[in-house]
């Protein structure tokens, strides 16, 4: 086709280059939207999860004695009694290690945070193999990190 | 030496850097987050140095926010209502997690716990976030 025969007929029906420059602009609005779609959906944190069982019914109950820790907030630990910190809560799980794996029980003390038990728990885990459990203030075990 | 500039694209299409760089941007956000289903409220889980088992799963998750305030799924739920519901719908052989808030109080998720338990909830795992809390 010469480009005087479309002048001359098919002018009126090509938008042309207007039309082109219409498209880009919506291909962007729906790729911004679905970029703050995205950006408001989508979570960066790596979850994991850990086993928070309560331990068989028929298990055999621990020979040694167990190790009662209170936790207070702010990472202070309570042992009968005694307030220490943790590096000191680390030492006595250590010491308490030589003689036998005596079970340790964590009790959040009132104000305890969810991340005071854990950090209670990441103790005792690093300090070797203790059996960990969760007591509440009622004294009952509700199961540990396995 | 004299580089040739690519003059007439710029002229024509300045948006196409824009386009680009949101292209990228929305690649890196489908590509790099993980695309998960949000309680009724904001939560963070304490973080904890060990590696734990895979947490994006499609388990039932019970959220329970800084405030003590308690979501099963999406749905905001009073304590006795989770209870209630999970002991109703028998989800018990499958494992239930526990999203807490790391402000959440220690002694009533312990508590909570052993209600659980105690509703037929055997298996329990508490999500947490990768790394030293």
């Amino acid at each position: 086709m010469t480009a005087s025969a479309a002048s001359s007929r098919l002018q009126i029906k090509r938008p042309g280059r207007a039309r082109a420059r219409i498209g880009l602009t919506s291909l962007i609005d729906v790729i911004f939207i679905l970029l703050i779609f995205f950006m408001l959906a989508t979570r960066f944190e790596v979850w994991q999860a850990l086993d928070v069982s309560a331990g068989k019914a028929g298990a055999a109950p621990s020979e040694t004695r167990p190790l009662h820790v209170k936790i207070h907030p702010g990472g202070a630990f309570e042992i009968d009694g005694a307030r220490l910190d943790s590096d000191a809560f680390s030492a006595r799980l250590k010491s308490e290690d030589e003689d036998g794996l005596s079970p340790v029980f964590l009790e959040p003390a009132g104000g305890a945070r969810l991340a005071d038990l854990m950090y209670g728990a990441e103790i005792v885990r690093g300090a070797g193999g203790q059996t960990l459990s969760f007591v509440d203030p009622q004294g009952q075990e509700n199961g540990g990190v396995k | 030496m004299k580089l040739r500039r690519p003059s007439r694209f710029q002229e024509n299409e300045p948006a196409l850097p824009l386009i680009n760089i949101v292209f990228l941007l929305l690649i890196f956000f489908m590509i790099a987050g993980v695309l998960a289903e949000s309680p009724p409220f904001p939560v963070s889980p304490p973080g904890f140095e060990e590696k734990g088992a895979e947490g994006e799963t499609k388990n039932l998750r019970l959220y329970v926010s800084a405030e003590g305030a308690f979501a099963l799924g999406s749905e905001e739920l009073p304590r006795a209502a989770v209870l209630e519901r999970l002991e109703a719908t028998e989800v018990a052989p499958a494992p239930l997690d526990i999203v807490a808030d790391k402000e959440a109080d220690a002694a009533v998720l312990v508590t909570l716990m052993r209600e659980l338990r105690e509703a037929g909830q055997h298996e329990l795992r508490l999500i947490v976030q990768e790394g030293a809390g």
